[in-house]
């Protein structure tokens, strides 16, 4: 997991989180709903120039991204093959290769997915992330999730290190992974191992933090006032979310 | 003589599914107002578990505890914290958010104070340790000797009257040793500092409880006690290499100078 870095001197990591929060999940409510390729090419474009203007480190785009694009490469793969009635394929003769409808919908697919990825990426990566966490317990998030995403962002990380040692410590110890039984049940000794241990670190962790005052609710502090430019970057999210999907489900497409 | 600071008397404990087991039986502690105490012991003694005890974490099974006189229960148990500090043995149970600061800050906030008095407690709690250069830094990425500070500012924020410290030196090199020590020394605060690093010990505190087996087995100056062999390696401890007969020549301001021996107590 990388550094969260404070961005806080851009634009969007100056506005109130909860205005932030508020305003991209309009828009991805806006973005998911479409399903025409020109209102989904401009939402892309929306993510593209939040993040230019943003001005985050590309490096942390792209290992950012790099899960979600190993995700969709089967899909890039075979909703091409997709054959609705009336589909036409794309090589006179072969039967079962691309249509152009699957084309259409794979580009549709892929462009969606990935509007919604850049626009999550810039508005979560605009503020640290325990502010972002913070807003959505101000938003009434069950604290149950809340809390838990703050200990996994946390602890995954120790989990990550743990993970290192351990393989480490089985390499130094002449172990060499194959395709064999012994190595998947040395891996589920390691699975079981870092289980335990988490469970072990996890009670140990909730005994600093009783220690510390916790009692079920992480305190927040007042919230701090939004002003007018929160209020008019909901405001203009709002109105950009509601133009695409006129733009998608009204006259201009045809 | 002043009321103690914090005071258990005949403290006992189990773990839940253990009823015929005590993990401490009987155990009486003092803690005088600005003592610095040592609780040494084997592995299993229960110095961990006495810890947790004292800071209200865990269950007592018998005896009780006394803040400054006064007996802790009830509503009063559930505020311990606001008077005892623990630092875990690994820094790393104390540090889960993404910002230094807002770890440090965690227990104020927990306490309902205003942002003002948070941000002043967290500036604070970093200069006392001399950490305010990591504030902005993300805890797993710092070294075992920050993550300590950072730890050890997180309990001070609370401003706690006692600070209870678990095994304090055991990821950190000599020189980390010697930093924390001094540091140590100038928080002016109630120690009670759980340890193998019986040098450590010797260097930081004036007194030493030793624990075994969950009882207390002795308790008295920390030379005199740490220096008695027999009793050591009954307990399977070994005395500091420091108080050996022909290391030992004076003690002065704190440090341990040996004879025959370039370095001090605190350096090992």
């Amino acid at each position: 997991m990388s550094d969260p870095a404070p961005p806080a001197a851009s634009w969007l990591g100056r506005r109130d989180d909860r205005a932030r929060l508020v305003a991209l999940v309009l828009l991805a409510f806006a973005v998911a709903s479409l399903e025409h390729q020109p209102p989904v090419l401009a939402a892309l474009g929306l993510g593209l120039a939040l993040l230019v203007s943003l001005r985050l480190p590309r490096g942390r785009l792209w290992s950012r991204l790099a899960p979600l694009v190993a995700l969709l490469v089967p899909l890039a793969l075979l909703t091409p093959l997709w054959h609705p009635p009336g589909a036409e394929p794309l090589v006179a003769g072969w039967r079962w290769g691309p249509t152009d409808r699957g084309l259409a919908l794979t580009g549709l697919i892929l462009s969606r997915v990935l509007a919604l990825a850049l626009l999550a990426f810039g508005a979560l990566e605009a503020a640290p992330f325990a502010r972002s966490l913070a807003a959505l317990q101000r938003l009434r998030l069950p604290q149950a999730l809340t809390h838990t995403l703050l200990l996994s962002y946390r602890y995954l990380t120790l989990l990550r290190e743990e993970l290192g040692r351990t393989r480490h410590a089985l390499r130094a110890r002449a172990f060499r992974a194959g395709p064999n039984p012994r190595t998947l049940r040395v891996y589920a000794g390691v699975s079981g191992g870092l289980l335990l241990r988490g469970l072990a670190r996890t009670e140990r962790c909730e005994q600093a933090m009783t220690c510390r005052g916790y009692r079920g609710r992480l305190a927040l502090g007042p919230a701090p006032a939004a002003g007018l430019a929160d209020l008019a970057l909901v405001l203009v999210a709002l109105g950009a979310g509601a133009a695409l999907v006129v733009w998608d489900r009204g006259g201009w497409v045809g | 003589m002043s009321a103690p600071v914090l005071e258990a008397r005949g403290l006992g404990f189990g773990y839940p599914g253990q009823p015929q087991r005590l993990a401490l039986e009987g155990v009486d502690l003092r803690l005088e107002p600005g003592a610095h105490v040592g609780l040494v012991g084997p592995n299993g003694a229960g110095k961990s578990t006495l810890l947790r005890c004292l800071c209200g974490l865990e269950p007592l099974r018998a005896g009780g505890l006394w803040l400054a006189g006064q007996a802790v229960e009830g509503a009063r148990l559930d505020q311990l914290h606001r008077q005892v500090g623990l630092v875990f043995q690994h820094a790393d149970d104390m540090l889960f958010t993404p910002r230094v600061a807002d770890d440090v800050a965690f227990g104020p906030r927990q306490l309902g104070l205003s942002p003002a008095d948070v941000d002043a407690r967290v500036q604070a709690a970093l200069a006392r340790v001399g950490a305010e250069a990591l504030a902005e830094r993300v805890p797993h990425q710092l070294s075992a000797g920050e993550k300590r500070r950072v730890a050890l500012a997180a309990a001070l924020a609370l401003e706690p009257q006692v600070l209870l410290l678990d095994e304090p030196t055991s990821d950190l090199d000599p020189r980390g040793r010697r930093e924390l020590r001094a540091l140590l020394r100038e928080l002016e605060l109630t120690l009670l500092v759980a340890s193998h690093d019986l040098e450590f010990v010797l260097a930081l505190c004036d007194q030493v409880v030793v624990l075994d087996g969950g009882r207390v087995v002795r308790q008295g100056p920390a030379g005199e006690v740490l220096g008695d062999e027999p009793l050591m390696l009954a307990h399977g401890l070994e005395r500091p290499h420091s108080l050996a007969p022909h290391a030992v020549h004076h003690r002065h301001d704190g440090e341990l100078h040996g004879h025959g021996h370039e370095h001090t107590a605190g350096d090992l």
